[in-house]
């Protein structure tokens, strides 16, 4: 079965000659049936396609790309030509010219990209609205990285942008998908060859991402994800991002489908909202944390979690054994004084979600960024006896330091203190992948469990939110953590299910 | 500092080291092109053809020069990133030959692009590679629905000249190329209309169908501007000779511009010089 692996560089001149030799040499190792570095023109693509190297990465290339695309038997041959492609593009040995990487202002950026349509803005907060500005009267579409703006100023932004048919993505934006084409945090799609059909609006960071990579597993694939920013359905901002961006994802004719992911919206904005989704002519599916079905207008499909909502848009179901064999099997593991759940998460949302299910579940819960009826861990009073649900990304954990997701070294301390007590019987960790996330997430926690004997510790479940084509990969991640005695659960909300059914069959 | 010297400087480029300041956009070997917005100037050594968008330099590599790096221009001075100043206080102004002004000999041309024609038909290699193949079966049809615009007089070239934008590997793919030979051609024997709607189709296309670089040689080329070598040929070409080795030659050096680039160039060529030399006496350079 042959492999296609695509690979786009943006704004990436090379000259003819070393373009040609380049393909050649590729062409010539073991296993590639058909190599070629080519712009991306539409014309090219089309060439590509037809010539049966073109998968989804490549689709999005654009004429100031290139584009390496590669057929091979097998993927060791298709990575072993691609890496000797990127070791020649970047080491100098060809003479080449990456546009991008050198454009130090926002003015630099558009004059080396004068098509460019969209910002991403990365700075610190107190200067990503003076930033933001600066692309919208630039005729920009902005996406916001950086946290720490005022909802004044983003407000003032959304509507300067409305008023000038652009949008604003963000502020704390970190992850979209554009046409295929992930921004920032975000997990690589390139595996996934069937048509991207689905469309997400959320708020976003690793909710979308996971709700990307199960879309993926169930052989679904997302065309567009607009990240609005935590605070776009409050009634203070009031949704001005989110129904613009509903508006778009309308238009859109290859969206058959749009997926909200969101905490509950204002009471205000709630009503506006759903009634643009549901007059949008297409398929709906709200996500919504902490909405029941009963909260959801008609014509609306409800998904309870995000693994709830992947499957509702691609119409398939993941194969599960059931918790219950396997929980009870992992509960007769447990030391008799272990009761409590401890989950030390780097992905906000999962966090969020895995309070929720644990609370389906009929559980207590407790967060530093408490979700429906958790307690807030900071009073100890109220935490008392409650599963103890962590982000670790949250502020107050990453002042002077770098987040979990960028230095899984952050997640040690706490992740430790857990291993040593005696009380708790389930410790859940999310391990995100893909672009901007570690190398080796893993690595970390395989290094902090070789230290404690798989017979004394508590059980450990981890789910893993990445795709094959991450950059980490995540079959050598899988490896890494079922070597260490990890349970790697499909979902995050599936990692809930299987520590709740766990400390039940303890109590 | 690195100081050099500037030997000829085309219009194209002359108009945008004008603008003052800007941004390199591309390093290669011996050339880098330099953006002031939508225009570009191609810097280069001596090894590089004098033409619209060019600025032949002493200079013989362009080492510590990236993408990115400033450039500004003042006081006839180009300044580079930190690497070199070229002066431009003694440089040629360099600009496309005008048209012939006697009457072509058609029969003459007819002879030329038989040979021209068989040049290419012994320089050709078969493609073995699908995309290989794929490419040549998109020109093969843009040159002919190119030969075909030009026997019907049709209305618009706008289907094939999309076809072929940005068909091709390299840099300035091959269907760029061809176009180019073809509108350049047309351009300097001044076969109107075809001249202009081919030239207004192509720069009204181009900006969405192929990238920056070739943006810039197309939309030159449409107002009849290209590089000498494609000059030295078509200046050749009307010189009502019988085909000798001062045209072989200019078909060779065309052959080997660039990797593919030149061959290319020769096959848009060659498709206006059969479609001219078929028409009737006295419609050619008239001017």
């Amino acid at each position: 079965m042959s492999t296609i692996v695509n690979e786009v560089r943006k704004g990436f001149y090379l000259d003819s000659v070393a373009l040609m030799r380049l393909s050649a040499e590729i062409a010539a190792m073991g296993g590639i049936e058909e190599a070629v570095l080519m712009i991306g023109t539409p014309s090219n693509l089309q060439i590509m396609h037809d010539a049966g190297v073109l998968n989804a990465t490549g689709e999005n290339a654009g004429p100031n790309d290139l584009v390496i695309a590669l057929r091979a038997d097998g993927k060791g041959s298709a990575n072993r030509a691609l890496a000797h492609a990127n070791k020649s593009l970047e080491g100098g040995a060809l003479t080449s010219s990456q546009t991008e990487a050198k454009a130090r202002t926002l003015r630099g950026g558009i004059s080396l990209h004068p098509q460019a349509n969209l910002a991403l803005i990365s700075t610190p907060g107190s200067y990503a609205a003076r930033e933001a500005r600066s692309a919208l009267d630039a005729g920009l579409n902005v996406m916001i990285f950086s946290d720490n703006v005022s909802l004044e100023d983003e407000t003032t932004l959304k509507q300067q942008a409305k008023a000038r048919d652009l949008i604003v993505m963000g502020p704390d934006c970190g992850t979209a998908y554009l046409n295929g084409t992930p921004l920032a945090f975000a997990n690589s799609l390139s595996h996934v060859t069937t048509p991207a059909t689905t469309a997400a609006i959320a708020a976003s960071g690793t909710g979308l991402q996971e709700f990307a990579v199960l879309l993926s597993r169930l052989g679904g694939n997302l065309k567009h994800g607009i990240g609005v920013g935590g605070r776009d359905l409050s009634d203070a901002v009031g949704a001005i991002s989110t129904l613009q961006a509903i508006d778009l994802l309308a238009a859109d004719n290859s969206v058959e489908q749009i997926v909200l992911i969101s905490k509950p919206p204002g009471a205000n904005t709630a009503k506006e909202v759903f009634e643009k989704l549901a007059s949008c002519g297409k398929k709906v599916i709200a996500c919504v944390f902490g909405y029941q079905q009963s909260d959801m207008p008609a014509g609306i499909e409800y998904a309870a979690n995000l693994r709830d909502a992947a499957e509702l848009a691609s119409g398939n179901q993941f194969i599960e054994q059931g918790v219950e064999p396997l929980a009870s099997e992992l509960a007769a593991k447990v030391n008799s004084d272990g009761k409590q759940i401890v989950g030390l998460y780097s992905g906000g949302t999962l966090c969020t979600e895995t309070q929720l299910a644990l609370q389906k579940a009929g559980l207590n819960t407790a967060s530093n960024a408490p979700a429906g009826t958790s307690a807030n861990a900071d009073n100890a009073d109220n935490a008392a006896g409650s599963h103890l649900i962590l982000d670790l990304g949250a502020d107050e954990y990453t002042v002077g330091r770098p987040h979990p997701m960028m230095e899984p070294l952050v997640r040690v301390d706490a992740f430790t203190d857990a291993l040593n007590n005696p009380s708790v019987a389930v410790i859940i960790l999310d391990v995100v992948l893909g672009y901007g996330a570690h190398e080796d997430p893993s690595r970390a926690i395989v290094e902090v469990l070789s230290n404690h004997a798989v017979s004394h510790r508590p059980v450990i479940i981890a789910c893993i939110c990445g795709t094959e084509s991450d950059p980490q990969g995540l079959q050598a991640q899988r490896n890494a953590l079922t070597d260490a005695g990890i349970i790697v659960s499909n979902s995050n909300c599936g990692a809930a299910e299987l520590a709740a059914a766990v400390v039940q069959h303890v109590s | 500092m690195i100081k050099a010297t500037i030997t000829s400087l085309g219009d194209v480029a002359r108009n945008v080291l004008q603008e003052g300041a800007g941004v390199v956009l591309a390093v290669f070997n011996s050339s880098l092109y330099l953006q002031c917005r939508q225009s570009l100037c191609c810097v280069g050594t001596s090894s590089l053809p004098r033409g619209p968008l060019n600025a032949v330099s002493t200079l013989q590599k362009f080492g510590r020069i990236a993408a990115g790096d400033h450039w500004q221009f003042a006081d006839n001075h180009l300044t580079i990133g930190n690497y070199c100043v070229l002066s431009v206080a003694h440089t040629a102004r360099w600009v496309s030959p005008t048209p012939p002004e006697h009457p072509v000999d058609l029969q003459q041309l007819q002879n030329i692009a038989a040979t021209i024609h068989h040049c290419l038909k012994r320089h050709y290699v078969p493609p073995d590679k699908a995309v290989a193949i794929e490419i040549e079966s998109r020109i093969n049809h843009g040159e002919q629905a190119l030969q075909q615009w030009l026997i019907n007089n049709s209305d618009t070239p706008a289907v094939f000249v999309e076809q072929l934008l940005g068909s091709g590997d390299g840099l300035t793919p091959a269907g760029d190329d061809l176009l180019l030979g073809a509108v350049v051609t047309l351009k300097y024997l001044q076969i109107e209309p075809y001249a202009s709607l081919l030239g207004n189709t192509i720069v009204s296309l181009c900006s969405t169908r192929t990238n920056q670089i070739s943006q810039a040689h197309l939309c030159a080329a449409a107002s009849g501007h290209a590089n000498e070598l494609l000059y030295h040929l078509l200046q050749q070409c009307t010189g009502n000779r019988e085909p000798n080795d001062a045209l072989l030659a200019c078909i060779a050096q065309l052959l080997n511009y660039g990797h593919s680039s030149g061959v290319y160039t020769l096959r848009g060529t060659a498709i206006v010089l059969s479609f001219v030399a078929g028409l009737s006496a006295g419609s050619v350079s008239q001017s």
